[in-house]
C-alpha cells in the first residue's frame, strides 16, 4: 500500500512492515498503526517512526545506544506477554527524540522506550520503572557545542 | 508543601471525596490506594511528563545535517 509521510514524499509499504501499537504512545491515543522509515544517509541508529493514519504525525526514533552504552532496560513479563507472540527475543528499543530548532538542546526519553517485537510487529511506549532520565541530552556534553 | 507522616493501613482525606490509603512500604516502594470519583483524573507525573514530551517530539525539526552528525559520531580522524 502507498502511504503519505511527512519527511519522504509517497513511500509504498508492505502490509507486513505496519507495526501496531499496543499500548499508545501517551498523547497520541488515536494512532495505533505506524512504519519505521530509515534513511540510507543517515543509517540505521536513527528512524522515523511514521504514522500510517496521519501523513503529518512522525517521531525520530533514536537508538539509546547512541546516548549510553549501558542503557538495557528490562521488559517486564506483564509487557513480553503482550509483545511477544512466538516468544523469540527480537525486541527492538528506541527512544523518542526531541530536537528544537536549537538542536543543540536535543534530548531523547530514556524513561519512556518504544519497544517493538519485530517478529510480531507489536509495540508499545514503557514507562520503566527504572531511574532513567525524561529528558537526557542527546549530545554528550561539549560535542556540537560552541 | 504539607508533609503528613502516615504508618501503613493508614489513611487521609482530601476535601470530602478523595482517599488516600499507605497501603504498603517495602524497601524504597510505597504502595499507595486512592479512592476517588470515576472523573478525576489519577496520572504518574512521569506519564504526564513523558505525554508533554511525545507531544514536543511530534513537532520536532527533521535536520538532516544534525541526524547525520549524530548518526556518525567519529568516523572523521
Amino acid at each position: 500500500m502507498k502511504i503519505k509521510t511527512r519527511d519522504f514524499g509517497e513511500i509504498s509499504v508492505s502490509p507486513d512492515a505496519i507495526i501496531r501499537f499496543k499500548l499508545p504512545i501517551y498523547g497520541f491515543e488515536q494512532y495505533t498503526d505506524f512504519t519505521l522509515i530509515s534513511d540510507p544517509n543517515i543509517g540505521g541508529s536513527i528512524v522515523w517512526l511514521q504514522s500510517v493514519q496521519d501523513p503529518d504525525l512522525c517521531f525520530i526514533l533514536v537508538d539509546p545506544k547512541l546516548v549510553s552504552e549501558e542503557y538495557s532496560p528490562k521488559l517486564s513479563d506483564d509487557m513480553e506477554k503482550l509483545l511477544r507472540s512466538k516468544g523469540i527475543n527480537e525486541t527492538e528499543i528506541w527512544v523518542i527524540a526531541v530536537i528544537p530548532q536549537e538542536f543543540r538542546k536535543s534530548t531523547v526519553n530514556l524513561k519512556s522506550p518504544i519497544m517493538i517485537d519485530m517478529s510480531s510487529k507489536s509495540a508499545a511506549q514503557i514507562i520503566l520503572d527504572e531511574d532513567y532520565p525524561i529528558r537526557a541530552p542527546l549530545l554528550p556534553a561539549g560535542k556540537g557545542r560552541d | 508543601m504539607l508533609i503528613l507522616s502516615r504508618k501503613p493501613g493508614q489513611s487521609f482525606k482530601i476535601n470530602d471525596n478523595i482517599s488516600i490509603t499507605i497501603v504498603d512500604i517495602s524497601g524504597d516502594k510505597v504502595k499507595i490506594g486512592i479512592d476517588a470519583p470515576k472523573e478525576m483524573k489519577v496520572l504518574r507525573s512521569e506519564l504526564i511528563d513523558t505525554m508533554e514530551q511525545n507531544k514536543i517530539a511530534a513537532v520536532s525539526v527533521t535536520d538532516r545535517q544534525f541526524l547525520e552528525m549524530l548518526a556518525k559520531p567519529k568516523q572523521k580522524p
